[in-house]
């Protein structure tokens, strides 16, 4: 019966972000949070993965306190258990050191037999961090995962790295990387959400976790809202005898861009 | 008295995580299942009112809809009375036409009304039914000499031995032709004179016209065609004898003017809630055409007979939410907190001012929207129409006319004793 721990972030709802016309910047102080939609699905595999072969889901997530949400959200979906590393300098952590105190936390609650992530963060979307805890842990990696099942101490997984589907067999305990494809999430029943408000959370530091400091090597230095030029070219086709010199301007114009 | 500029028991409207948590869930399970369907749901039970969509019916059941606020030891979610009013919402949203919010507003509804009033034993046999979508439980009131006229009603029960014997005739009652498909079957919180002329001669029974799959002899009914809110049946029912257990009466025998009442006010914040989550889904149809469409040369929301006019409806919208949710908080703290400083009839004034406005917004709402659209909206092609038309429907009756939320305000803050002939 397999151990499964499912690293979930919460990310800001970037469907619902809005940023300031003048400025650029995003307006996150106001924005909506919800656990990343990849990671939903990470739980989503976990969940179904304990259906057919039993075993426990154990959700695990490093962040302020408004993380906290995400591992309720995994519980109303139906996990175990769940545990956040939370700190307040969070905000300003990179990738290298999300995936270190990750893979520490992992370490020391051990007993797993496979790690679950999502590909990617909703707001982040660095693809970093699964792959930097599986170096931290020293364990094979899976990523862009679209299926998977486990066959006795193995699983196989489908990747999906755009050129083709690579099936891989890797021995357990590993890291996978699940995509959006993967599964359809379930939608949590109101008691299930009630139910999940009682259960209790184990809250570490990074002190307990024995991680002593986190050096950032990355800044962001600014995350602004890009502005996207048109051309704004208008061909006129409105008569018959304009169609066929407007259509050698618009094979021109797009030759011009490489884009034919 | 005066007129109060605050209610001394008010409440703050505003949410728990829970229920920020389970909005989010009712509104992805509803634009993924509900949304994609409903013009179909609306056209098809549009020309043969018995085209009930049992498998959306199932998907709420088994999405936890129904029953919200019933315990959980009769199989209902424990949850609060504002998450049923959060459900009900996100589905009027998803389907505007509003004939699966309207199933699921009185599948939550009256069902808590029952486990408030009723016998254990029958909430144990029929929450859980209704709760897994097998059964329909609804409000069966209305009589065909009259709705609102509540003490009028003629239907009798006639207690002999250890059964109630129903004779008499229901009129324009929702779920008609569910109770007749459902698998276990169902039937409604019905009121029928077992005493004296007036509000202190009727009972309350959960009249069970069919169970375990059983239609009960002397029961027979029919089915209206309406004019909109397809999906969702509305038909009649006459009682030639119909038998019914003893331990089916709610409460005491004629205090049922008193639980309907309590129940009407329960049911109402939830018809307000479907009437506003309809009003949001036509406020964004509204936007999306200022957006598109031009006019000499210019969008059409640069003339401001319409924006200033869309800005009007936007802030009765804003209004009408901000009544429904503090009447569902309201509720929350008699019925669910069991807060010993609430009184049910503190809700008396904040559900009618819900339930008077909700439906009033929306439907003027729908019709301006279809002015704004222009011929296009009064064909078929656009859906516009069916949102109109099914949330109209709650300016003309359901769990009370507009006319008794105004006597119910008025009464309450002018006296009652100054408002007789």
């Amino acid at each position: 019966m397999p151990n499964i721990i499912v690293c979930v972030k919460q990310s800001y709802d970037v469907q619902q972000l809005r940023y300031d016309k003048v400025s650029k910047q995003f307006l996150l102080a106001e924005a909506p949070k919800k656990m990343s939609d990849t990671d939903r699905r990470a739980v989503e595999e976990a969940l179904r993965i304990r259906e057919k072969y039993g075993g426990k889901v154990i959700i695990l997530t490093v962040g302020n306190q408004d993380s906290i949400d995400a591992i309720r959200q995994a519980y109303a979906m139906g996990a175990d258990e769940g545990y956040a590393i939370i700190d307040k300098d969070y905000e300003n952590f990179d990738t290298n050191n999300v995936a270190m105190i990750l893979a520490q936390a992992i370490r020391k609650m051990g007993n797993f037999d496979l790690v679950l992530c999502g590909a990617e963060s909703t707001d982040g979307y660095s693809r970093q961090v699964p792959v930097k805890v599986a170096v931290y842990l020293g364990l094979p990696f899976i990523n862009f995962v679209r299926e998977l099942r486990l066959e006795g101490n193995y699983v196989i997984a489908t990747s999906d790295y755009e050129d083709g589907l690579y099936i891989y067999r890797v021995k357990m305990p590993a890291i996978v990387a699940v995509t959006l494809d993967i599964n359809e999430p379930r939608t949590p029943t109101p008691s299930a959400i009630l139910r999940a408000s009682r259960k209790p959370i184990t809250q570490w530091t990074l002190k307990d976790i024995g991680v002593d400091g986190v050096k950032v090597h990355f800044k962001v230095l600014n995350t602004y809202v890009p502005e996207v030029r048109r051309k704004r070219i208008i061909l006129d086709a409105s008569t018959d005898d304009k169609i066929v010199n407007a259509v050698q301007k618009l094979i021109d114009a797009l030759r011009q861009e490489r884009i034919i | 008295m005066s007129v109060p500029i605050s209610y001394p028991k008010d409440t703050v409207v505003s949410f728990t995580k829970d229920e920020i948590m389970f909005r989010e869930s009712v509104r992805e399970f509803a634009q993924k299942h509900i949304a994609p369907k409903w013009i179909e749901v609306d056209e098809e039970a549009s020309k043969d009112p018995m085209k009930i969509p049992l498998d959306l019916i199932k998907k709420i059941a088994d999405q936890g809809l129904l029953c919200i606020p019933c315990s959980d030891k009769y199989g209902g979610q424990g949850g609060t009375y504002t998450m049923a009013t959060i459900a009900v919402e996100e589905l009027a949203y998803a389907d505007p036409a509003v004939a699966l919010a309207v199933y699921t507003l009185l599948n939550n509804g009256w069902p808590f009304a029952l486990q408030l009033f009723g016998r254990e034993e029958v909430s144990q046999e029929v929450i859980p039914r209704v709760s897994k979508g097998e059964a329909f439980f609804g409000i069966a009131s209305t009589e065909p000499q009259g709705g609102s006229d509540v003490a009028g009603i003629r239907m009798t029960a006639k207690k002999i031995n250890n059964v109630y014997v129903f004779n008499g005739e229901k009129a324009y009652i929702s779920g008609v032709g569910e109770v007749q498909v459902l698998p276990w079957g169902g039937g409604w919180f019905l009121i029928a004179r077992t005493g004296e002329a007036g509000h202190r001669g009727l009972s309350a029974f959960a009249f069970l016209a069919k169970k375990n799959g059983v239609i009960g002899k002397g029961w027979y009914p029919t089915i209206y065609h309406d004019i909109g809110r397809h999906g969702l049946t509305t038909g009649g029912f006459k009682c030639e004898n119909f038998e019914l257990d003893k331990d089916y009466l709610i409460g005491e025998e004629n205090k049922g003017f008193y639980y309907v009442m309590e129940g009407f006010n329960l049911a109402r914040i939830l018809v307000a809630a479907a009437t506003v989550g309809g009003a949001r889904w036509l406020l964004e149809q509204a936007v999306q055409w200022f957006r598109t469409r031009k006019l000499f040369g210019k969008y059409i929301a640069s003339f401001e007979g319409i924006s200033f006019r869309f800005a009007e409806l936007y802030a009765k919208y804003e209004a009408a939410r901000y009544f429904v949710y503090r009447a569902s908080r309201l509720a929350d703290k008699i019925y669910i907190e069991k807060d010993p400083a609430y009184n049910p009839r503190d809700l008396n004034i904040p559900v009618a001012l819900a339930k008077m406005y909700g439906p009033e917004l929306a439907t003027e709402l729908g019709q301006e929207v279809m002015k704004w659209y222009g011929a296009y909206a009064y064909t078929k092609e656009s859906p516009i129409h069916r949102a109109w038309l099914g949330l109209f429907s709650y300016t003309i009756g359901a769990e009370g006319a507009q006319n008794i939320m105004r006597y119910i305000i008025a009464r309450d803050l002018i006296g009652s004793e100054y408002m007789r002939d």
